[in-house]
């Protein structure tokens, strides 16, 4: 107790809860003050020195073991940043490292991304397989590349796009309708230097072994137009001669006229 | 001096261990500790509040607030340890039930006295039994904790309006058994 006789643990008076019975009934008041004389006395004394003599003993060992454990706080405050801050830069590094090896399996495996994702990495600078950058540089090198067999650039030219030099799958009917609109074009450059005799056309490991001829599957009507641009009927070519004669025809009537490139003969 | 201050005073000797602070606490506080664990059916009430003052001391240096609070907190605890209690008495065979007039009564010399106190007993322990365990609680802890609405709230850790709609019922329950049994002095 203190010095003026409050008790500082009994913050409000043994009364408070009177105080709401009387208000409700006096009863119920009755009641309450038999309750407490029943349950509410203090323990034996002999308990109650127990009980306190227990009490120090802990307080004492909680004293020293709290004075240890104040030494000790300042070093686990700076090393639980320190902890955190390494797993978020450790998480935030591994989002990138996730994005390029996923970037690097699927071009491993020759899959070409989903086009916006493929879009978004073509714009970042990203070589996409299967993008349109890819396809250019695959034009380019239509000479270099092109000794893979016939059937097996025809099995890849599924879904009825028009088949191709490029040994690349053909993920979907939209991006076949672009690439069959950029073989046309193609095929129309192939038909052009077949007429100027700047390809020949028996050349081994060109025309000759060329696995598709550009321009030889039927283009679509409107460039633009996926439904007929995977109308196209891949055909084995006869000869250099038809295959230039078509693809010209084709590139005539759909691809718009283009110079003839010099640049990639061989 | 401020009841306030006497008692940040009283809980930093308490923490620096000092004895007369710790007699101090427990004088005040564990009457309405063991009334509670006593009206609550605890097989043996004074071994429930030792340890639920040795609990308090190892928590103490947590313990934030006042006076009230701090009245309130030591009743949570009693409370966790009455439940704990009840746990490990419904595994095991139970060998005190509800605890008898015996158990219950003081020693005393008067015998018209000691019969009185027991009636007064019996007819109150009846009472009790006809509540819910969750009026029980909430009425204990009102009348023989003497915690406001709020604290008992966050004792039994149920809303302020439940405990208050419990309380209410719990008292119709008390009134209708004053009636019945005729039981005005």
């Amino acid at each position: 107790m203190s010095e003026n006789g409050h008790n500082p643990v009994n913050g409000s008076s043994a009364s408070g809860s009177e105080m709401w019975l009387r208000r409700s009934d006096e009863e119920l008041a009755v009641f309450a003050n038999d309750l407490r004389d029943a349950f509410v006395r203090p323990a034996a004394p002999e308990v109650a020195e127990r009980h306190i003599t227990a009490m120090v003993a802990e307080a004492e060992r909680a004293a020293v073991l709290g004075s240890a454990h104040a030494s000790r706080a300042p070093q686990a405050q700076f090393k639980r940043p320190a902890r955190s801050r390494w797993a978020l830069t450790a998480r935030l590094a591994a989002i990138p490292a996730a994005i390029v090896m996923a970037t690097a399996g699927l071009a491993l495996a020759g899959v070409r991304p989903p086009e916006p994702v493929s879009d978004v990495l073509e714009r970042a600078g990203v070589d996409v397989p299967g993008s349109d950058a890819d396809s250019k540089q695959d034009g380019g090198r239509t000479e270099d590349e092109s000794t893979a067999p016939a059937g097996e650039a025809e099995a890849q030219g599924t879904e009825g796009t028009a088949p191709v030099n490029e040994s690349e799958p053909n993920t979907g009917a939209t991006p076949g309708a672009e690439r069959a609109n950029e073989r046309a074009a193609e095929g129309q450059e192939t038909a052009e230097q077949a007429r100027n005799g700047q390809t020949p056309p028996d050349t081994p490991g060109q025309s000759g072994e060329h696995p598709q001829p550009q321009g030889q599957g039927t283009p679509p009507q409107d460039p633009g137009n996926s439904e007929n641009a995977g109308q196209g009927k891949p055909e084995s070519p006869p000869g250099a001669d038809q295959r230039a004669e078509r693809g010209s025809t084709s590139a005539h009537s759909n691809a718009p006229e283009e110079p003839p490139k010099h640049g990639h003969d061989k | 001096m401020r009841p306030k201050e006497d008692f940040e005073r009283l809980l930093e000797a308490a923490r620096s261990g000092a004895d007369s602070a710790w007699r101090e606490i427990y004088t005040s506080l564990s009457p309405g500790v063991l009334g509670y664990l006593r009206a609550r059916g605890v097989s043996d009430p004074e071994d429930v509040a030792g340890e639920v003052f040795l609990q308090v001391v190892r928590d103490l240096p947590e313990f934030r607030g006042d006076a009230h609070g701090f009245r309130a907190w030591v009743f949570t605890i009693a409370h966790h340890r009455l439940l704990d209690e009840r746990r490990r008495e419904a595994r095991r065979p139970r060998e005190h039930g509800q605890p008898g007039p015996d158990e219950l009564s003081p020693p005393g010399g008067d015998v018209e006295e000691e019969a009185l106190r027991q009636l007064d007993l019996e007819r109150v322990t009846r009472i009790l039994a006809s509540l819910s365990p969750d009026q029980r609680d909430v009425l204990l802890l009102r009348i023989v904790g003497d915690l406001s609405v709020e604290e008992v709230a966050r004792v039994v850790g149920k809303r302020q309006g439940a405990v208050k709609q419990l309380q209410r019922r719990g008292l119709a329950a008390v009134r209708r058994q004053l009636v019945s049994s005729g039981a005005r002095r």
